[in-house]
């Protein structure tokens, strides 16, 4: 079969991360995160180890041409187990050299022709308001993003605990989260355009209806 | 610690950059990094990069097909143990980057391993004519791969000097594929050049006199 191999990309608050774990679960694939990488790449007890463990640590970014190195691994894995499906790439590239690299590996792979990039469009009023208004819960710290249903939410539906404002969405912290992604992630969103692998999906729908959209355009 | 040197090193084919290469390996007591050893060593491994690497090298010895993204990751596998080298003193990339991407991606990855400050960027000049007139007349050995330049003594051997084998003319050596090798790298390499001696990196060094002379402008460069 053939695998589906997917970047997804949006500005925060587009409900990128909810989609992939949908896709995830629904048709068994891989997913390649940012965060949980970089966490499991710290326990490694070299240089680079150390030294993401102290920027994660001081709350900055990693930057990003040294996650290509951890995917490359990855994929190399990924390429030589037998029951494969393909994976979910959240969030990433945010530069065009990154973009670059990325395209060469996955030829490298002979993963081109499976190759769909996904841009889950909404404005950027829309990403200010569920930003602003997104909660985590206490217990399990799971965000409860703010659409459909998820609103009216009194307690964390996995858990029950409380649900709270995240510290760190201050309208400060949103306008500039914003400004990044338009200053970095726009370009890589044009590239991809260019060279025709881009679908774009309307991300201002309930969560069912985009993951719908997100399928078809699948094929 | 004493500050590490960073040395890259370009020029033509035949101008002379592998010998120089060695030469600072041997005395410096630098590590070398070259493409073609590290991709030997990586289709030794049985997965998939190891098997591609082995069907693509069988077809094709200047290793020129493999992407920068592998090339990268091999680059950066080994700068993660050479930093956990108590003794390291630096090392020589041969022959690269190639490409405004790569020297770009040098910069990001050398900036994270906290060495950009310690980049030396050698260009050994020789002009095309005696590009040209070197690459006729050197040999390989055929089992190791070392190149055997046609200067000095080397001139009379008929085996190789490091491994005894059988020295013969490479394939790639003859004059037409020689002029694509000097045009693609006039092509490709030229902005590399520019984009190290627009940061102020970038020493030219003379290729055209003795393996001594050149030896000792590189030393003063570093």
């Amino acid at each position: 079969m053939e695998p589906k191999i997917i970047i997804l990309l949006g500005i925060s608050g587009s409900g990128k991360g909810t989609q992939a774990k949908l896709l995830v679960e629904k048709l068994g694939l891989d997913y390649i995160g940012t965060g949980d990488l970089l966490r499991r790449r710290r326990e490694i007890d070299d240089f680079t180890g150390r030294k993401i463990g102290k920027i994660l640590d001081s709350g900055k970014f990693v930057p990003d041409v040294s996650m290509v190195r951890v995917w490359i691994d990855i994929w190399e894995k990924l390429k030589n187990r037998e029951l494969f499906k393909g994976f979910v790439l959240d969030g990433a590239p945010r530069k065009l050299l990154e973009a670059q690299l990325i395209d060469q590996a996955l030829a490298w792979y002979e993963w081109e022709e499976y190759f769909h990039v996904l841009c889950i469009d909404i404005s950027e009023e829309e990403a200010t308001l569920r930003l602003l208004n997104r909660r985590m819960c206490v217990g399990c710290k799971k965000i409860i993003p703010y659409v459909g249903e998820y609103k009216n939410l009194g307690k964390c539906d996995t858990c029950g605990g409380e649900l709270v404002k995240r510290p760190d969405d201050t309208p400060d912290a949103v306008a500039s989260r914003i400004a990044e992604y338009r200053e970095r992630v726009v370009p890589v969103i044009t590239y991809y355009e260019k060279s025709n692998c881009l679908v774009r999906i309307n991300g201002e729908q309930g969560i069912e209806d985009v993951h719908a959209d997100i399928i078809k355009a699948l094929g | 610690m004493k500050e590490p040197k960073i040395v890259f090193i370009l020029g033509n084919s035949g101008s002379g950059k592998g010998t120089q290469a060695k030469l600072l390996q041997e005395r410096l007591g630098l590590d070398y990094i070259g493409s073609g050893d590290m991709l030997r060593a990586r289709k030794k491994l049985n997965d998939f990069t190891g098997r591609k690497l082995r069907e693509s090298m069988d077809k094709d010895t200047t290793t020129r097909f493999a992407p920068t993204a592998i090339v990268f990751k091999l680059w950066v596998d080994r700068w993660e143990a050479m930093k956990e080298k108590p003794e390291f003193k630096g090392f020589i990339l041969d022959a690269s980057p190639r490409k405004i991407r790569e020297a770009e991606l040098l910069d990001e990855m050398l900036e994270w391993f906290e060495w950009k400050q310690y980049v030396h960027v050698i260009f050994i000049n020789v002009s095309r004519e005696e590009a040209f007139h070197r690459l006729t007349k050197r040999r390989v050995c055929q089992d190791c791969k070392r190149i055997i330049p046609d200067t000095g003594e080397l001139k009379s051997h008929v085996t190789c000097d490091t491994c005894g084998g059988r020295l013969i003319t490479r394939d790639d050596d003859i004059p037409e594929m020689i002029n694509n090798r000097l045009d693609s790298f006039e092509e490709e390499v030229m902005p590399v050049i520019a984009y190290y001696e627009k940061s102020n990196r970038l020493t030219r060094v003379n290729g055209e006199q003795s393996i001594e002379d050149v030896y000792k402008d590189i030393i003063k460069a570093l």
